[in-house]
């Protein structure tokens, strides 16, 4: 669950491991209190983020798209798909309401409470998000 | 776009097949590391940490594909002074599987397989030894992220579609298993007679709230598929064997030196057989060699 909320801002897997890697030492080392393990399944979901937005900043800063240091062996790049370009191409802020939404399958509430903002906003994230997405794969197409 | 085309577009995504190992190393350094800082901690401190680990731990289980905080069938077999067979967990014939399923209030996750000889510390089964074996590593968690403190009342068997359950189980294939609980989750390491003779045929590894498996907990289908019964609490895993490495003939003289028959029963058959029990049958002669039979419900 994590790598593919990670995913949503990074091109790469390798960058996506490596952030779900560093959150988990992060659970060991700060050892966060947590109420219950909701609590601390919120708590990892969103420092993936925060931390995969971090990385995807950081590489943006330095002007150098992370696709370009994933080059495979044979010197090629593989064809990402349509819809992971376009999310991951979201703001930050839509693309976790849409993934938690569309691939996890949680409900506006339940994403609410993971995120910890009002339903009204989880409602109209996913909203705009989807309307973004919507155009960003018809300019694919197109 | 639709929910599915967008799962498939991250189910696409290909991820390091060894993430969870890496990750795992990095974290079991990390927390023998830590371990060592405890010792001087007071014992509140301890307790915490091992109930937030187990939390952690339980909760990955449900949250993320790769749990990556639990111990790997190597380090397994490494606590239970097993080297060798620690070696060969890690080596190419070993099965990595990780594969989870609920069962009552547990979570129980097969983590891996290897079967082989001379792996582990030879033991005496009703006076014989039985070198060619195979091992599993499976671990059981409650399935609400609670730590689990004691062991659960479960037993353990390899069962295979095709041969009756009472025949080829943990009890007839001289089992042992050895377990401990770290970080509020039960590790167990289980070894029988090599399952790898059986591979032409579906190999199970039930998990279930009972005791030796009969039809009471298990069914048998006309094909030999093996099924919990509904009203048994447990979990049924395939093991992924090689149906090359299938032996027949060991298989078929392994089951005959049971003395138990073997040929699964369906639910029909059984209720036949019953219905056979259930009867009385009395003969009556007359003296001329002509012979009457009484067949009644038994009293």
């Amino acid at each position: 669950m994590l790598l593919r909320i990670a995913m949503t801002r990074l091109s790469s897997p390798a960058d996506a491991e490596d952030v779900v890697q560093e959150v988990f030492l992060k659970l060991l080392t700060a050892r966060p209190h947590f109420r219950d393990p909701e609590h601390e399944k919120a708590w990892l979901i969103r420092t993936t983020l925060h931390r995969a937005c971090d990385l995807a900043r950081a590489a943006e800063r330095r002007n150098l798209p992370l696709e370009t240091a994933e080059v495979l062996p044979g010197g090629e790049l593989p064809e990402p798909s349509p819809i992971l370009s376009a999310v991951q191409a979201l703001p930050a802020k839509y693309s976790a309401v849409i993934h938690l939404y569309y691939y996890e399958g949680y409900s506006i509430k339940e994403i609410s409470k993971l995120l910890q903002i009002p339903v009204p906003t989880v409602g109209t994230r996913l909203s705009r998000g989807r309307e973004r997405l919507r155009q960003l794969l018809k300019e694919d197409m197109e | 776009m639709n929910r599915q085309d967008y799962r498939a577009a991250f189910d696409a995504v290909d991820f390091s097949p060894d993430f969870e190992e890496r990750t795992l190393q990095k974290l079991a350094a990390m927390r023998q590391a830590s371990e060592k800082e405890q010792i001087i901690m007071p014992m509140n401190r301890v307790k915490k940490t091992s109930l937030l680990v187990a939390a952690a731990v339980a909760l990955l289980a449900v949250t993320v594909s790769a749990a990556v905080l639990w111990l790997t069938p190597a380090q397994v077999a490494d606590r239970v002074e097993e080297p060798l067979l620690a070696e060969a967990f890690q080596g190419e014939d070993a099965i990595v599987l990780y594969e989870s399923l609920t069962a009552g209030d547990y979570q129980i996750t097969l983590a891996g397989m290897v079967s082989g000889e001379d792996l582990s510390v030879p033991t005496d089964y009703n006076g014989e030894i039985i070198n060619d074996r195979t091992y599993a590593v499976f671990r059981v968690a409650r399935a609400d992220g609670a730590p689990l403190t004691d062991y659960p009342n479960l037993s353990y068997s390899p069962l295979v579609d095709g041969y009756h359950v009472r025949c080829v189980n943990a009890w007839t294939l001289g089992t042992t298993t050895q377990q401990f609980i770290e970080d509020g989750v039960i590790y167990c390491l289980f070894d029988c007679r090599n399952l790898e003779m059986f591979a032409d045929h579906p190999v199970r590894f039930a998990i279930y709230e009972g005791g030796v498996p009969n039809t009471d907990l298990f069914s048998m289908a006309e094909d030999g598929t093996i099924s919990l019964r509904e009203s048994v609490v447990g979990a049924l895993f395939t093991l992924p064997l090689d149906a090359r490495t299938a032996d027949p003939d060991a298989a078929r003289d392994f089951v005959e030196s049971t003395g138990i028959p073997w040929e699964p029963m369906t639910d029909a058959q059984l209720a036949a057989q019953e219905a056979d029990e259930d009867l009385e049958v009395e003969k009556f002669a007359d003296g001329e060699g002509n012979q009457t039979f009484l067949i009644q419900e038994a009293s």
